[in-house]
């Protein structure tokens, strides 16, 4: 089973260098640069997983998170809030918005990364 | 020997007025009025005396004698009037009038000696005279001329002059007028006309007149006081003398001479003054209240009074109002003013100023002599006391003479009567003004001490209300800059809020622009050294792995650097949650197993006997915590290892990370977690590493309640890490 991620990055060369291991990874990778997009594409193509930058220009990851989790087709997709802002309060309010985790970015390369997506879609 | 009623009068107005002569020579010895007046009283009594002498002898000659006596008296009386006259209105011109007068007094003195006077003795239905002659008629017209001459400079003085003084002179002239009118006919037995001796009442009533005028006006500077007792003593005497006479009367128009009619008639008396004497008494005390009840109202009931309320108030308006009502009660004025030093200006402000006339200058007293004067002597100044001073003091002495007058101008300009000082901590913290009474009787010196006396309780009072104002306008002041003060800090708490706030930002935007293009570099290495991008010559991995290695370090000397500066900043967050140690330290070892190969060394977590309980701690915290020490374990150890303990002692959890490797002194040991710390090794062996992950470390634990410490044996002998974290505290800290 080829699994759908969609990711939702603005900053291109990451955006691309996680495309690109992902699809290494034998995943369908989907790109959005901002909540909007990203909700568009949900609709589009239901994603399996998504990984989610915090940080996002106009309306930001929570913003994202919080309509994908009031959304009854979509509130089940997991979730990986995936960002190098780290501050306890957003990481509190992304998990209890129903994010599965919270990831600094600096602390995983794109391999580690692919390991804990398969961990969540195994879940 | 029976005393008939034209001896009895004469007998005591004999004593009355000596005794009157003989107070107002006391009073002022220097003063020419009072001598002049005194003479004048003396003469008068020589005349009642001879009188007296003269109406009791039974033998011719004695009772001539005695008539020629008089007339010495009859004679110097005139010119003695006269002369008082002038001094006691002023008049220093027609000098020669004056001389004529002794020169006329001298001559007839002489002549009165001899029957060209007055010879043989008259009798008549009422007493005995001697008859006039020749000189008597001359005698007539200078006595009678220089009368007429006192009363009419009298009556002028009267009508040049103000205040007291015109009422002075006012009972002079009525008295001498009286004693003029009634007196002279005295001397037409001379001539052989029969006439009543009424005229010997007119001693009696002249010295009744000026001893009211005495009373009333202070004349001649003489102060009495009527007190409670002499009205008493007034009421007695004249209530026996009106019963007496009447009594006399009795015995002499109704014959009563026997003993038992007297004895009868004397007890009858005795009950009828027990019964009309407090009818007496309640008249003359009437009297007394209606023209001089100030003296009779008790001071020190008044003074007593304000003693007692004078403590219970602070409010000023309310003291004011009570000293002016008890002045008001006790001097019935409806003058009086109270100034109050405003220490601003420098000048008296007028607190209150009742019946004075506007513009007075009463509002604001400016520092003047008068000020000076009372901040000086400290005692109450009556205006009327300024004259009588101003005639005692030499003309040669200018100086005073010049400060009285100037005292003068100073109270009149401000319509004062008196003016008490208010002393405070020995400064003039006030002035009583008081205006004249209303009964226009003058302030006695008991007043003036009753106001000394009642000027401290009102010091006492103003300064406490004074001072009670200060502290609530203080107060008022301080409530208000507190308010503002607050509102103020409000303001900056605000700002330094945004201002925080805005750091708070700054550090997380900053934290992650640094990290974003590390993340990069650190994804595209590795993924090229994993040859996601196809294979990677052997050549290329080793700069490669430099590079990934390289920005490793720069991640987490980012990390170290926004993590100090949240420290520093008071910004670090805790996410407390329970965690298995154990699980957290095996998955750090898995780490560093690469590290560890590399350098041939060992890395182990040495097995508990006992599960370890799970603890509430911010597990990312005490995960870089533990990455650190063992990170910095690896580093200094170049052969053995390093193991990692956990046990429970005294509800703590205790890790020690014990390495192999340099070891370090006790000096080193004490600066090792501080910022950009690095032991004498660090230098030597590792030129990485800017000394912030031990620092970091020490503040994490810190932030669990926990501690961390270094312990060695020395250099060369390795080095053993324990962090302690306290168990229950953290529950209690997070439940």
């Amino acid at each position: 089973m080829v699994y759908k991620i969609l990711l939702v990055e603005d900053e291109v060369l990451m955006a691309q260098m996680y495309q690109d291991k992902l699809e290494l990874a034998g995943f369908e990778v989907s790109w959005a640069i901002s909540s909007r997009q990203a909700l568009a594409s949900i609709k589009k193509q239901k994603p399996d997983l998504i990984v989610l930058d915090i940080l996002l220009p106009t309306e930001n990851g929570l913003f994202c998170l919080r309509k994908i989790k009031n959304n009854d087709s979509f509130k089940n997709i997991p979730v990986i809030a995936f960002s190098n802002y780290d501050e306890v309060e957003t990481k509190k309010e992304a998990l209890s918005l129903g994010a599965r985790v919270y990831l600094l970015k600096t602390d995983f390369t794109p391999n580690k990364l692919v390991k804990e997506i398969k961990k969540y879609l195994k879940k | 020997m029976l005393i008939t009623l034209s001896q009895l009068i004469p007998a005591l107005s004999t004593v009355f007025v000596f005794v009157l002569g003989l107070v107002v020579l006391s009073k002022n010895v220097r003063s020419k009025t009072n001598i002049l007046f005194s003479l004048f009283c003396f003469g008068t009594t020589a005349w009642l005396f001879g009188t007296f002498m003269m109406f009791g002898s039974k033998v011719k000659e004695t009772a001539i004698f005695w008539d020629r006596f008089i007339y010495i008296a009859g004679i110097l009386n005139p010119i003695f009037l006269y002369h008082f006259g002038r001094v006691f209105v002023g008049i220093k011109n027609r000098k020669w009038v004056l001389w004529l007068g002794y020169g006329l007094a001298t001559f007839f003195l002489i002549i009165s000696r001899t029957n060209y006077f007055v010879a043989n003795l008259y009798k008549y239905s009422w007493g005995v005279h001697t008859q006039a002659r020749v000189f008597h008629h001359f005698f007539l017209v200078y006595f009678i001329g220089f009368m007429l001459l006192f009363l009419i400079d009298v009556l002028r003085g009267m009508k040049n002059s103000t205040g007291i003084k015109k009422a002075q002179t006012k009972y002079i002239f009525i008295a001498l007028l009286v004693m003029a009118i009634i007196g002279t006919p005295a001397f037409l037995p001379a001539y052989g006309i029969d006439i009543y001796p009424f005229a010997y009442l007119s001693g009696a009533i002249f010295a009744t007149i000026v001893a009211y005028a005495i009373t009333r006006y202070q004349l001649m500077g003489i102060k009495l006081i009527l007190r409670s007792t002499t009205v008493y003593l007034i009421t007695f005497g004249v209530t026996i003398a009106f019963f007496l006479s009447l009594f006399l009367l009795f015995l002499r128009f109704l014959n009563f001479g026997i003993p038992w009619q007297v004895i009868i008639l004397g007890v009858s008396l005795i009950m009828i003054i027990v019964l009309v004497f407090p009818i007496f008494l309640n008249f003359f005390r009437k009297l007394a209240n209606k023209y001089f009840f100030a003296s009779l109202y008790h001071n020190e009931v008044a003074l007593e009074e304000l003693t007692k309320k004078v403590p219970t108030i602070i409010n000023l308006r309310q003291l004011l109002n009570l000293v002016c009502d008890t002045l008001k009660n006790c001097f019935h004025l409806n003058r009086i003013g109270i100034l109050f030093y405003d220490p601003k200006t420098s000048n008296y402000q007028a607190l209150v100023a009742e019946g004075f006339r506007p513009h007075n200058g009463l509002t604001l007293v400016r520092n003047n002599f008068l000020t000076q004067y009372l901040k000086i002597y400290k005692t109450p100044l009556a205006y009327q006391e300024l004259d009588p001073i101003l005639e005692t003091v030499s003309a040669s002495n200018k100086k005073k003479i010049s400060a009285i007058k100037k005292l003068k101008f100073h109270m009149k300009k401000i319509e004062a009567s008196v003016c008490c000082p208010l002393i405070s901590q020995n400064k003039l913290i006030g002035i009583l003004v008081l205006g004249p009474k209303i009964s226009k009787e003058p302030y006695f010196k008991e007043d003036l001490i009753f106001l000394e006396n009642l000027s401290y309780q009102v010091s006492i009072g103003l300064e406490n209300a004074r001072l009670y104002s200060e502290v609530k306008t203080f107060s008022k002041k301080l409530k208000k800059e507190v308010r503002e003060a607050t509102k103020k800090l409000k303001k900056a708490y605000a700002s330094l809020k945004k201002l925080d706030m805005a750091k708070t930002e700054f550090l997380s935007i900053a934290s992650h622009q640094l990290r974003t293009p590390l993340t990069i570099v650190k994804g595209y290495v590795s993924m090229l050294l994993e040859e996601d991008y196809g294979e990677m010559p052997e050549r290329a991995k080793r700069p490669l792995t430099g590079i990934f290695k390289s920005n490793e370090r720069l991640i987490i000397l980012v990390n170290d650097l926004l993590t100090v500066s949240k420290i520093e900043a008071g910004k670090i967050e805790m996410n407390f949650e329970k965690i298995d140690l154990s699980v957290l330290i095996l998955g750090l070892i898995e780490e560093f197993q690469m590290e560890i190969k590399k350098k041939g060394i060992y890395l182990k977590l040495e097995k508990i006997s006992s599960k370890m309980p799970e603890i509430l701690i911010d597990s990312s915290k005490i995960r870089q915590t533990l990455f650190n020490i063992i990170d910095n374990a690896i580093k200094y150890t170049n052969q053995g290892g390093i193991t990692i303990k956990c046990a429970i002692e005294f509800e703590k959890y205790k890790i020690s990370i014990k390495d192999t490797g340099e070891g370090m002194t006790n000096k080193d040991a004490e600066k090792l977690f501080k910022s950009f710390s690095r032991g004498p090794a660090g230098i030597k062996l590792w030129t990485e590493g800017a000394g912030l992950g031990l620092y970091v470390a020490k503040k994490f634990v810190e932030l669990h309640g926990g501690n961390v410490w270094v312990e060695s044996d020395g250099k060369g002998k390795g080095s053993t890490f324990y962090i302690e974290l306290p168990i229950k505290r953290l529950a209690a800290d997070t439940a």
